[in-house]
């Protein structure tokens, strides 16, 4: 009887091995950076997980030519905070119109420092059409 | 133009479900609200139709023409977005940095603000040519442009003086076409944020409302003579939340106030999170009520005629939605 629900309770796991480690990092690399240049880049995941499910603050490392999520105190690491222009319409944050990120937190931002290029969220179908339902009528 | 058909293509795959943690977390709730609310009637916006801004466009701002027109401009990108009926049309140009336009009578011109140059284009949607020579934009002599908004008797402009060290909000006067200088002045700011910065948008009747990015939120609503005829503030308890241990606090500017009617709608937005909060003011800008909703959503303008509104909005791709808006008693109690 042990056994048969041990059995069961190993069945009703999610299948999450059908892919090797090193397949699934390149994946999550990939979705990580797909939007930002192109090109696959280093992937914190503490980053990921630290700003919520479907967000993503996707920067481009000087040095790498790739991006690289990046953590840090405060936004996130060196940014220079609040700007009006990095605030969209819609009211989310765009890293877009950050025009440079400091090396560090409070540092003072030259020319040489790393563009912020871009935050990207991502629904999937399902979560895409909760959302345009939950937009069709507004009330207060 | 080439126009632009709606469709609901997601330009970016993501391996991750949501969990129904975060299904649940799109709920829009209502906060408690003031006594006085609850016979206060309740704002309704229902969608009419929503478009799918062209992949690889960020929109930055819009403005609406009385006929239903909407003009969007981006930071990224040369081309302008004209909204009509049969959808959106991408118009190429080669003109700077947008920080405002309007379309002008007739639909087929544009006013548009160059920020670096500080300088008023006209602009043919038909074509994207500039028409003659940039105009001076006199009216933002000696700043470094923020927010420029069109009315009818010039243009708002509001900005960091570059001879000073003051923030200065500079509205035209309908009366005498003279301009009427105000000085912000701001308390030290939280940190992350700047000390002042504004956001301009339409207010009644010719007037216009200048809307603080930074706590505490506030907003001055002018009449068309440049005189402060309200002061709208949000509860300092409508963006206090406890944030969950080790988790980020919420980083909340606000959005600019929207005059919708019989009261005014703002927006506040955690920069951090999906989160947003809608407030509602009456004409006299006190606080009604507000709610909680959790999704990428502002109003980029209003077209207080056809009481409509054209909102920006993520779902998955971005969009730009046009909403009615109507006012309703509250519900009977029994």
């Amino acid at each position: 009887m042990r056994r048969l629900l041990i059995a069961l309770v190993i069945a009703a796991l999610p299948i999450t091995s059908s892919l090797s480690a090193q397949e699934a990092g390149t994946q999550a690399q990939q979705a990580i950076c797909y939007d930002c240049f192109g090109s696959p880049g280093g992937l914190d995941r503490t980053c990921f997980y630290s700003f919520g499910i479907g967000y993503k603050y996707c920067f481009s490392q000087c040095d790498s030519g790739g991006c690289t999520c990046v953590q840090g105190g405060g936004l996130c690491n060196g940014m220079i905070g609040v700007l009006p222009t990095a605030v969209s319409p819609d009211g989310s944050f765009s890293a877009e119109g950050l025009p440079f990120l400091t090396a560090g937190a409070g540092g003072t931002p030259t020319t040489t420092d790393c563009q912020a290029r871009i935050i990207f969220r991502a629904y999937d179908a399902l979560a895409s059409t909760v959302l345009r339902q939950q937009l069709e009528t507004l009330s207060l | 133009m080439q126009p632009y058909a709606p469709s609901c293509r997601h330009s970016i795959a993501w391996p991750l479900r949501p969990t129904l943690l975060s299904l649940a977390a799109l709920i829009m709730t209502g906060s408690s609200a003031p006594l006085q609310s609850q016979t206060a009637r309740q704002l309704t916006l229902t969608l009419l139709r929503a478009l799918t801004v062209p992949e690889g466009y960020t929109v930055s701002g819009g403005a609406c023409a009385a006929n239903g027109t909407g003009l969007l401009w981006s930071s990224y990108t040369h081309d302008l977005l004209v909204l009509k009926r049969d959808g959106l049309h991408r118009v190429p140009t080669s003109v700077g940095l947008v920080g405002g336009g309007a379309i002008l009578p007739g639909d087929t011109m544009a006013a548009i603000i160059d920020v670096q140059a500080r300088a008023v284009l006209k602009l043919d949607l038909r074509t994207g040519l500039v028409d003659g020579a940039p105009r001076p934009l006199l009216e933002a002599d000696s700043l470094a442009i923020d927010a420029a908004l069109w009315t009818p008797a010039g243009w708002a402009v509001a900005g960091r003086s570059l001879v000073a060290d003051r923030y200065e909000l500079r509205l035209p006067r309908m009366s005498s076409g003279a301009l009427s200088r105000h000085t912000i002045q701001s308390e030290d700011s939280a940190p992350g944020y700047p000390r002042v910065a504004l956001r301009l948008s339409a207010g009644p009747a010719g007037g216009i409302i200048a809307t603080q990015l930074v706590p505490p939120f506030t907003s001055m609503v002018y009449d068309s003579t440049g005189r402060l005829a309200a002061t709208l503030t949000p509860p300092a308890t409508t963006v206090h939340e406890d944030s969950a241990p080790g988790a980020l606090a919420p980083l909340w500017v606000g959005l600019p106030v929207q005059s919708v009617g019989a009261g005014f709608l703002q927006v506040l937005s955690d920069l951090r999170s999906d989160s947003r909060r809608l407030i509602l003011f009456d004409r006299d800008g006190r606080y009604l009520r507000d709610a909680h909703l959790t999704a990428p959503f502002g109003v980029l303008c209003v077209m207080p005629h056809s009481a409509r509104l054209l909102a920006s909005r993520y779902t998955g791709t971005q969009e730009v939605a046009e909403y009615s808006w109507q006012w309703l008693a509250p519900p009977q109690r029994r």
